[in-house]
């Protein structure tokens, strides 16, 4: 199984694991969601997406 | 060894959704409203035949083994417009710590309910959570006054702001939606601002929780609008979150929604037929469906059934595995009318299935991951 695969499934995971908690623990649900997050930035996207992402970076950061 | 307490409840076990359509008829004409021009049909729920439903639930053994609480969600048309099922409802459920109540509203009848709400905010639910929460569809304005509107084709967003300020002011629990199409984007910047003035008054309960109409689907005609106020969103959602380290919106907050649909869930329609969810009492493929009625002698067996179906059976397409889309909305009634798959669950699974909708997703998702690299930095 590739890397990108296992941080997919481990971030998909974690959001299931999330939409539980945030019954019982709010707050602890959101560490769930933002680990996710953190995994699935992990996840490697072609170079022409990551150009893309660039460029949206850019602008952004113009009008901020 | 601690003393099982009466707040003590069972982690493990979840919450089944009976969702009841108490009605068909609405008050007001949306613009983009899925039930378009649905006739309402005679009504045959009653209070006492879902009571003896939920109670027939509670007693089966594999049932207890999984929940320990029922969430009574009522769906219309308006469901609050069915005040006398509605009233019925709540009296019948108000004592009874198993059940707890979600009601998806236009807002306008909330003041109807004053005295009844109020009562049901000081119950108790099994699980700790409150006993009723309630989801009024606010889009924010310019969006909400040019879409949503009533039987004359007046603007309605100032009931229903005043139906928010007086869940806030009874200190009900509730939730904003937001619908939009994307030929109206453009507004979106001007509508999250407006959900900006509602959280400055209101606080943190006010959050966007923003759904794209799914339905009319022309996203290459709107793409440049769309991309011009996501990155404008995107600016105000980094700037909302230096000050208060989460976001207004759930535009790009990493969620993929898994629909509980058929899992954990049941939707009555008003002829007492029994779906997955609401989606598809007013799908193209309803009767495919339709699974039992709440009459028939067969319904706590067909729940079981479709329970053990829907969650021993979930495929994750490849396709969606090194996606970028963070957020990505999978109506899976939809994906069943769309896909070109053959057998029942990989049309359902088909999470694929609608182009535009994984264009839009995956623009949100790069756009997304420009914000939260430059809020790292």
């Amino acid at each position: 199984m590739n890397r990108n695969h296992n941080l997919y499934n481990a971030s998909y995971a974690l959001v299931q694991a999330a939409s539980f908690v945030k019954h019982i623990d709010p707050e602890y649900a959101t560490t769930l969601l933002d680990k996710a997050q953190e995994y699935k930035d992990k996840i490697v996207v072609d170079e022409e997406i990551e150009k893309e992402v660039k460029g949206f970076e850019e602008e952004i950061r113009k009008g901020l | 060894m601690k003393k099982k307490s009466e707040k003590d409840y069972d982690v493990e076990k979840g919450v089944f959704g009976f969702e009841v359509t108490t009605t068909e008829a609405c008050n007001f004409r949306c613009k983009y409203c899925f039930e378009r021009e649905h006739v309402p049909t005679e009504k045959v729920l009653t209070a006492s035949i879902i009571q003896d439903r939920v109670e027939e639930l509670f007693q089966a053994d594999w049932f207890k083994n999984q929940y320990d609480g029922i969430k009574l969600i009522l769906w219309g048309g308006e469901p609050m417009a069915n005040y006398h099922l509605c009233k019925n409802l709540f009296n019948a459920f108000m004592h009874d710590k198993r059940v707890c109540f979600f009601i998806y509203t236009n807002g306008s009848y909330i003041n109807k309910y004053i005295d009844i709400l109020r009562d049901l905010k000081r119950k108790s639910f099994v699980k700790g959570t409150p006993k009723i929460t309630i989801q009024v569809s606010y889009d924010g304005n310019p969006s909400h006054d040019k879409n949503r509107l009533d039987k004359e084709g007046k603007p309605t967003s100032k009931q229903v702001i005043h139906a928010i300020a007086d869940l806030d002011a009874w200190g009900i629990d509730y939730g904003l939606k937001a619908t939009m199409a994307w030929r109206d984007y453009h507004m979106l910047p001007e509508c999250w601002m407006d959900y900006h003035e509602l959280q400055k008054i209101w606080g943190d309960k006010i959050k966007m929780a923003l759904t794209v109409d799914y339905y009319d689907v022309q996203f290459a005609k709107y793409k440049e609008q769309v991309t011009q106020a996501l990155i404008e969103i995107a600016r105000n959602e980094a700037r909302f979150y230096m000050r208060h380290k989460r976001f207004l919106s759930n535009i790009f907050t990493a969620n993929r929604a898994i629909c509980a649909t058929g899992k954990s869930m049941l939707c009555i329609n008003t002829d007492g037929n029994v779906y997955n969810c609401h989606g598809s009492i007013y799908s193209s493929c309803s009767n495919d469906l339709k699974y039992t009625n709440i009459f028939s002698e067969n319904f706590i067996n067909s729940i079981e059934k479709a329970n053990k179906f829907y969650k021993n059976n979930h495929i994750e397409p490849e396709e969606c595995e090194n996606c970028i889309a963070n957020t990505c909305l999978r109506c899976n009634v939809k994906k069943y009318e769309e896909s070109d798959k053959e057998t029942f669950l990989e049309k359902w699974m088909d999470y694929s299935a609608q182009d535009e909708l994984c264009e839009y997703y995956q623009l949100v998702g790069k756009i997304g991951a420009a914000m939260r690299s430059l809020i790292r930095e």
